[in-house]
């Protein structure tokens, strides 16, 4: 069903990852693993 | 620097200069010089991203910040990730189905020739002034340290770039920042090892880290919310944010690049990847700063950075006072070094009490230390009144050329001139695209050959490399250059993003209501940047929501629509 409403819009699926869905919550999951190291970081060096 | 490092840096720019005007030498169309023919894959698109966005103020300029400032910087580009997912989802598809050059030409086909100059010539403005501040910024420091002309250092990195660029078009500017990118890396990571190791024996790498923290230089994340403070988690998130969604989703040196994909799916990727490591990269730029500042706790260093002003002090009847203020400087640093010992002592031995008396005594050695930088700049400014004292931009390369053996100096080098060529090139080729598809093709010359759109984007890429050049010489007395790019930038940004946002979301809008829009946007930044003490970050975000209410504002009593097929324009984000 996704991959069909992907292709009608002339999309195709990511090498990676089930769906850009998928892709983008990494990148956003990422982010906020990036943002809590930091503050554990500079908690912990300050 | 001793001729090793010349041979790496000779090698370095010749490779790059002729590995470009190979890899572009067959551009017989438009499509091929101003979009690479549309063929990139998505390693070349992310590295050409980073490359673009990496210049050598980046570089100079960020580890300088650190170490004055801490790593809070870093917090500028928490926006960043979020952008790539919305222009992902919005721009990129939008982009390629309808086959556009340049980000304004999608702007005519949604609005109006009006709007599509507008964000034209805002772009062309901020763009042209920025790419000759790309060459500035490292000509200047290289002059000042290394004893370079600073016309000549001007002329060369401009010229270099010029030569590939106009030549190979988007083909050679991908592919050599691929390399660049390459080179950056390499230098960064050289330098960050290398510095480790100039710590003292006695010193281990956690101890000074812990050093860093502990006298302030590992604020990475500050949560606090205070829009006069510059940097911190909600204006990097906010701000960055708009920062990021307009410099990528509408900055045709951005746009060019991850147009030049293959396919939807090879721009999206290349996005992404930059949304991935991004933030990781300038983190390790700015910790770079932090552990150039623990070094020199525990050697001698200059009161102030900048070789040429404290010549000219030296030979000033302030010379007495400020060689005054240097001993005083070298006593405290003495000082402090012995404290800053006996803290790590108390530490390993964990006695709390030592460790928490040394540290209060070392932060009361630095505060002191920090005036008496103060009364040094001072007397540079005394001095020479337009100066404005400030030596961020020479912190870096003065540790580089004093402490990094034979060549690394030369590799650190190359990585300055890649930082600054990467960027200038994709200006160069984005102001020269803008030029000849927006304006040229546009108005003048709607019916000519590939072949003579070629030739002439070519001759507008020489002239732009001419105006940034000339720009370059002289521009001056600009504080910090990494923040003088960002505040010129978030000038303008904000109502371009306005612009666009209206044209990827509000279906029932048309251009003489956004025309009138992005004026009153412009006009509330403008107002903001002169008359109030708004962090630059901000900007962004007035002149885009200036530019979108008043818009929407003006087209309400009429209920102006964007036309029949106005639909087709407006993002239908699929993002299963």
């Amino acid at each position: 069903m996704r991959k069909s409403a992907n292709a009608s819009n002339g999309e195709d699926p990511p090498p990676i990852g089930r769906s850009w869905r998928v892709l983008y919550a990494a990148v956003l999951l990422n982010l906020a693993l990036q943002v809590l190291l930091f503050y554990a970081f500079t908690k912990a060096f300050s | 620097m001793t001729s090793y490092d010349w041979l790496v840096l000779a090698a370095s720019l010749v490779f790059i200069v002729v590995y470009g005007v190979w890899k572009g030498r067959r551009n017989r169309d438009l499509d091929g010089y101003i979009l690479g023919d549309r063929s990139m894959r998505w390693y070349t698109v992310a590295f050409s991203i980073m490359a673009t966005q990496a210049s050598a103020i980046t570089f100079l300029s960020t580890p300088g910040q650190a170490y004055v400032d801490g790593m809070r910087f870093v917090q500028f580009y928490f926006g960043l990730p979020l952008a790539m997912i919305v222009l992902s989802v919005t721009a990129v598809p939008l982009y390629h189905r309808l086959k556009v050059y340049t980000a304004y030409e999608f702007l005519e086909r949604r609005f109006d020739v009006k709007v599509r100059s507008l964000a034209a010539i805002l772009f062309l403005v901020q763009r042209g002034l920025a790419c000759g501040l790309t060459i500035y910024a490292p000509a200047v420091v290289l002059s000042v340290l290394l004893g370079w002309n600073l016309y000549v250092t001007n002329l060369v990195i401009g010229a270099l770039v010029i030569v590939y660029t106009a030549s190979g078009g988007a083909k050679a500017v991908a592919h050599t920042n691929f390399w660049q990118m390459v080179i950056m890396l390499g230098g960064m990571l050289a330098t960050l090892v290398i510095g480790i190791s100039l710590l003292p024996e006695s010193v281990s790498f956690t101890e000074a880290v812990h050093v860093a923290g502990r006298m302030g230089r590992l604020n990475a994340i500050d949560f606090s919310f205070d829009p006069n403070n510059r940097y911190n988690f909600w204006s990097g998130l906010i701000g960055g944010f708009f920062l990021a969604l307009s410099y990528f989703g509408t900055d045709q040196s951005q746009v060019g690049r991850y147009l030049s994909g293959q396919s939807v799916t090879q721009s999206r990727l290349g996005l992404l990847f930059n949304g991935m490591v991004k933030v990781p990269m300038q983190f390790v730029i700015l910790f770079i700063g932090a552990m150039v500042f623990v070094v020199h706790q525990f050697h001698e260093t200059p009161v102030y950075f900048n070789p040429v002003e404290t010549r000219r002090v030296e030979a000033s009847p302030l010379a007495g006072e400020f060689r005054a203020l240097q001993q005083e400087y070298d006593a405290l640093s003495g000082t402090k070094r012995g404290e800053i010992q006996a803290h790590l002592e108390a530490r390993r031995d964990g006695d709390r009490a030592a460790e928490a008396a040394t540290a209060t005594t070392i932060a009361s050695i630095q505060a002191e230390a920090l005036g008496v930088r103060a009364r040094a700049q001072d007397i540079v400014r005394q001095v020479d009144p337009s100066s404005d004292g400030n030596d961020v931009n020479y912190i870096f390369l003065s540790f580089v050329l004093a402490y990094l053996p034979i060549g690394v100096v030369g590799l650190v080098l190359a990585m300055v001139f890649a930082a600054s060529m990467s960027s200038t090139a994709s200006e160069l080729n984005a102001l020269a695209s803008t030029t000849i598809v927006d304006f040229y093709k546009r108005f003048l010359k709607r019916e000519r050959s590939d072949r003579h759109l070629v030739v002439v984007s070519k001759v507008a890429t020489v002239l732009w490399g001419g105006l940034a050049i000339l720009f370059a010489e002289y521009a001056n007395r600009l504080g910090s250059l990494v923040e003088a790019v960002n505040v010129l930038g978030s000038l303008f940004y904000g109502t371009i993003l306005g612009i666009f946002l209206l044209a990827f979301y509000v279906k029932r809008i048309g251009g003489t209501a956004v025309f009138l829009g992005a004026l009153a946007g412009e006009a509330a930044v403008v107002f903001c940047f002169t008359a109030t003490d708004i962090s630059f970050l901000w900007y962004n975000v007035v002149g885009c929501l200036g530019t979108i209410a008043s818009a929407l504002l003006i087209a309400l009593p009429g209920g102006r629509q964007g036309g029949a097929d106005s639909r087709k324009f407006t993002s239908s984000p699929s993002i299963a």
